[in-house]
């Protein structure tokens, strides 16, 4: 633990000591492979830091001994596989990977360890202070660490520098500003260029940009005392504002669109406006898929209340967890710390480059600079206000944002008026949160 | 037959036994789970609540809508599918050079892996770049927006639908069509009969069997109709394609609640059953079951 | 003359949508990214093999085609194997004890998957059974059995009854009547029904969704892993989903006329 800390700080003054570092803390391990011939079974989410994980695997057996059989599933497909386990009590699992929307709930059920003591003992990969401090947060609970971040990100607002200042439009810092700029854009360019592209699927793709809009004009998902807050008139403004910028001045089709149709969009030049998670940025300065590198500026989420309940800004955060029925909780642990650690995630942005890394070492290398420099700045500012709570954590979060995900798809179609479809949403989540 | 004993029995009815004792525990203990409540999230423990998942159904306006568009989809895909694969087969009921050829493309829809189907249809149904929507602005009109309006999304998982499984009703009735007699036909029109009455009078009463049993069949996978859903739409926007199947596995999976979703599960397999019963029953021609 | 012309034209118009959403697959599978996603749409363009180079150095993807080889060849070798003493069994019966038989084993198809999926799921799991291709084989043979009986039944009936009479004649046993002398006639109709249960289990998505695991994942649950958090890679997606659907058609275009009679099998009475 002690060797780690003074490890970390070279390693965070000079990149170029970095290999001798590596090399050594090698050497330091490989005296001591207590779990030699242990086999951990890794739940994980299609990422490229999983990619990067899986392909460093060897070194990290090479290091303990300890061998990884990796299962790798798409994102909405890997919480079901988990809950279905973890509720049997198979111990199918040692490791998983999951959004921070779930930790709460993970803890009450048990399925998951608190990590300290295991930490204090086996502390060879991990160095609490590299962590960026809004991404480690969450894993907190009741004062106990319960888990460590692989990736994260928060969402902020990215406009097209050179349309804003053809048209001279300032950037908007409301959402009444948005629908103005968006109307500008939209009348000036003669429907050429859609205004602001946002994504509208029904469910968690959805809520999770309304979710902006929800905490912008002060509202909220739950109340202090943990009922169903959506039928407020904070949340129902913020859904008519949503539904009606998109529906007069978003594209066709965005009803239908997820991350990858709006992402796509936007760097093709199609739309002004984008709001959108922080990893957007990558492909927009990508000059291999996008045709806009270089002409994209970033902005915080806009506000329009003095008063929010919690930021306007996302923060996710996917961390690696040790299951309660694993066997190997020790092995397990360290697979965590590895896999997050700094020495792994600099590396990862060798093999799969990814703007979401968690450690502080990492975002300050060279690579992370010349990669993401474009929108860096602007990204820590919107990581710095994420809000942790900007999707309900508690255990019942994915009825939740269902619920939500389905008022917003009704508006957005026109299908219902925001009012009646969140009154209904209402009751739907408190019948949830009672069952 | 002087043999009492039937040797021939004791082929399937250890199999036949076999397969109604797994169907029949799996079926009990897919009722045990529906009067329980089991909640992969809940820490509550299992309980018996009776008939409780039963009447929070029959108050599930979601569940009831999702019903009613299970039926409409079912109503139309089948319809559409056997109509225009009827049509398709008597327009290629003739003689002609790579009829062979034509047979074996019209195969591929029905063969192609069914997620895969699913999405290259999303990607076609794109709004901005999607094929469909290019092809549209050829011909001058302004771009559909089919997976995201609510009142089109459905038709265009079920033109998908439409897609890969009308060709079975083709290469079905081409199957019977090859049957009907051709100096039948020849007399008819020799006689003066309009192409018209030959088709009504006498190869569509030929074709009658193969058509229920196209329409049966169809009807059947159309109720239990997932993948292309669950790729294309996931069930919105705004609950527009949700089917009662899709809705049960979101119950399941995003909702984790096991116990209501199974009493979803059970509850369109008894009304599927019955409305096969019915329609078996008064609708279809002899011969099929 | 006229007519004619109508008619292929008609025709050409069946086949190009019957083909384009393939074509569309094919041809993705062989564009760069940038040329995927152009619009208007570039119909000439050179292609590139990396797609496939991507997918066929991805040991994700080759272990999902191993397991699906795995699954769907043994799940079909033990429903054929089963469901043709089954069939030759029914056929031998009388006409009513055989409507209610094979209407006992028709119904067994019209559940849906989500029904039997989860108690299976909750059964295998107290058994231990869970991330072993067995348990897979097992569900997948469950369900092709009761497929291939109302197949087979319908290629064992076109066997002449005399053939049968003529073996029991000669003292030989019901047994042998099956194994050596109705069997090798058949042989045509095991080859096609056995196809078709590949086929079925092959591109099956539900269930595998459900109940693969880490080492029992099958293709259609390993190509949706392309759709990642971070979007979807088409080009290796199209050249995974050309790879999956390829050795698919050629072997329903093999079996042709069969694929159709398997799906209606045992609703029409013979």
């Amino acid at each position: 633990m002690f060797k780690a800390g003074s490890i970390s700080r070279r390693v965070f003054t000079s990149v170029a000591v970095l290999a001798a570092v590596t090399t050594q803390t090698g050497v330091a391990v490989a005296q001591e492979k207590p779990f030699t011939g242990q086999r951990l079974s890794v739940l994980m989410v299609g990422h490229p830091t999983t990619d990067a994980v899986r392909k460093a695997l060897p070194d990290f057996t090479a290091a303990t001994g300890i061998d990884v059989d990796l299962e790798v599933v798409p994102e909405a497909d890997s919480v079901p596989k988990m809950m279905l386990e973890f509720s049997a009590g198979s111990g199918r699992y040692d490791v998983v990977e999951a959004s921070s929307i779930h930790v709460q709930g993970f803890v009450g059920s048990k399925y998951i360890v608190p990590l300290d003591d295991i930490a204090t003992k086996y502390g060879q990969f991990y160095d609490k202070t590299d962590f960026v401090p809004a991404y480690l947060k969450p894993n907190v609970v009741e004062g106990k660490l319960y888990g460590l971040p692989l990736f994260g990100e928060s969402s902020f607002l990215m406009y097209r520098k050179d349309l804003f200042e053809q048209y001279g439009i300032a950037v908007p810092k409301t959402f009444d500003e948005i629908e103005t700029a968006a109307k500008t854009v939209k009348e000036k360019s003669n429907g050429e260029i859609v205004g602001i592209t946002m994504r509208g699927q029904q469910g968690i793709q959805g809520v999770y940009i309304w979710a902006s809009y929800l905490w912008g004009m002060g509202g909220s998902f739950l109340t202090a005392d943990g009922k169903s807050a959506l039928d407020t008139p904070e949340a129902t403004k913020a859904l008519e504002t949503f539904a009606h910028v998109l529906r007069e001045y978003g594209p066709v089709g965005v009803a239908n669109m997820g991350w990858e149709e709006n992402r796509l969009l936007f760097q093709q030049g199609k739309a002004a406006m984008t709001l959108d998670a922080t990893v957007n940025g990558a492909f927009n300065e990508d000059p291999a898929v996008s045709t806009v590198a270089g002409k994209i500026g970033y902005a915080p989420v806009p506000v329009q209340t003095t008063t929010p309940k919690g930021g306007s800004s996302s923060l996710a955060v996917f961390n690696l967890h040790v299951a309660s029925d694993s066997q190997q909780q020790e092995a397990a642990w360290l697979f965590v710390s590895w896999a997050t650690s700094k020495q792994q995630q600099i590396h990862s942005l060798e093999t799969d480059p990814n703007s979401g890394v968690t450690s502080i070492a990492a975002m300050n290398s060279e690579a992370f600079n010349k990669r993401y420099g474009a929108f860096k700045e602007a990204m820590l500012a919107s990581l710095a206000n994420g809000n942790p709570q900007y999707i309900p954590t508690v255990p019942q979060a994915n009825e939740l944002v269902n619920n939500a995900g389905i008022a917003v798809s009704k508006v957005l179609a026109g299908t219902t008026t925001a009012a009646d479809a969140l009154k209904e949403a209402n009751e739907l989540n408190n019948a949830a949160l009672s069952r | 037959m002087h043999i009492t004993r039937n040797p021939t029995r004791n082929f399937y009815r250890p199999i036949i036994g076999f397969l109604a004792a797994t169907s029949a525990a799996l079926l009990l203990y897919a009722i045990w789970l529906c009067l329980h409540n089991i909640s992969l999230m809940s820490t509550k423990g299992t309980q018996f609540i009776g008939l409780s998942n039963f009447v929070r159904l029959a108050t599930d306006w979601r569940g009831v809508q999702a019903l009613g568009r299970t039926a409409l989809f079912v109503l139309l895909a089948t319809s559409i599918e056997v109509v225009l694969g009827i049509a398709i087969a008597m327009f290629l009921d003739q003689d002609f050079r790579g009829k062979k050829i034509v047979r074996a493309v019209i195969l591929v829809p029905m063969i192609m892996t069914p997620v895969i189907a699913g999405l290259t249809w999303r990607f076609l149904f794109n709004a901005q770049s999607g094929m469909i929507n290019y092809w549209l602005s050829l011909v001058g009109i302004a771009p559909v927006d089919w997976l995201g309006n609510p009142s089109v999304a459905l038709y265009a998982v079920l033109i998908a639908d439409i897609w890969q499984w009308t060709p079975f009703v083709v290469l079905l009735a081409m199957a019977t069509l090859e049957t009907i007699p051709k100096d039948l036909v020849e007399a008819a029109r020799m006689d003066g009969a309009s192409e018209i009455r030959v088709i009504w009078h006498i190869i569509l009463p030929m074709l009658r069997r193969t058509l229920g049993v196209a329409a049966l069949i169809r009807a059947i996978d159309s109720v239990k109709a997932f993948d292309l859903f669950y790729i294309m739409t996931k069930g919105g926007p705004a609950l527009s394609t949700e089917t009662q199947n899709l809705y049960g596995y979101t119950v399941a999976f995003t909702n984790f609640d096991i116990s209501y979703a199974m009493t979803i599960a059970l509850f369109l397999t008894i009304v599927t059953n019955v409305a096969l019963l019915v329609l078996t029953r008064f609708a279809m021609p002899k011969g099929i079951r | 003359m006229f007519r004619k012309l109508v008619f292929f034209l008609v025709l050409a118009l069946i086949l190009f949508v019957t083909l384009f959403p393939l074509y569309w697959v094919v041809t993705t599978s062989l564009k760069t990214l940038r040329d995927a996603f152009a619009m208007p749409p570039v119909w000439l363009f050179s292609p590139t093999l990396e797609n496939y180079g991507k997918v066929l150095t991805n040991p994700v993807f080759l272990k999902g085609f191993a397991n699906s080889m795995i699954i769907s060849i043994s799940a079909s070798v033990l429903a054929i194997a089963v469901a043709s003493f089954a069939a030759y069994g029914i056929v031998q019966q009388t006409p009513a004890r055989r409507q209610s038989i094979e209407g006992f084993v028709l119904s067994l198809r019209i559940a849906p998957a989500i029904l039997f999926v989860i108690p299976t799921y909750y059964v295998s799991m107290r058994l231990g059974l869970l991330n072993s291709h067995g348990l897979l084989i097992a569900i997948y043979a469950f369900i092709n059995i009761p497929f291939a009986i109302s197949l087979l039944v319908t290629f064992f009936e076109e066997v002449p009854k005399e053939m049968r009479e003529a073996g029991l004649m000669d003292g030989a046993s019901e047994l042998r009547v099956f194994w050596h002398l109705i069997l090798p006639v058949v042989r045509g109709g095991l080859v096609a029904t056995f196809i078709l249960c590949v086929l079925f289990t092959w591109n099956e998505f539900f269930i595998a969704l459900v109940l693969s695991g880490r080492n029992t994942q099958t293709l259609p649950v390993t190509i949706t892993s392309f759709l990642t958090f971070q979007g979807i890679e088409w080009g290796t997606l199209t050249a995974a989903a050309t790879l999956i659907m390829l050795p698919m058609l050629i072997l329903g275009t093999l079996v042709q006329g069969t694929v159709v009679r398997g799906m209606a099998a045992g609703s029409v009475k013979g």
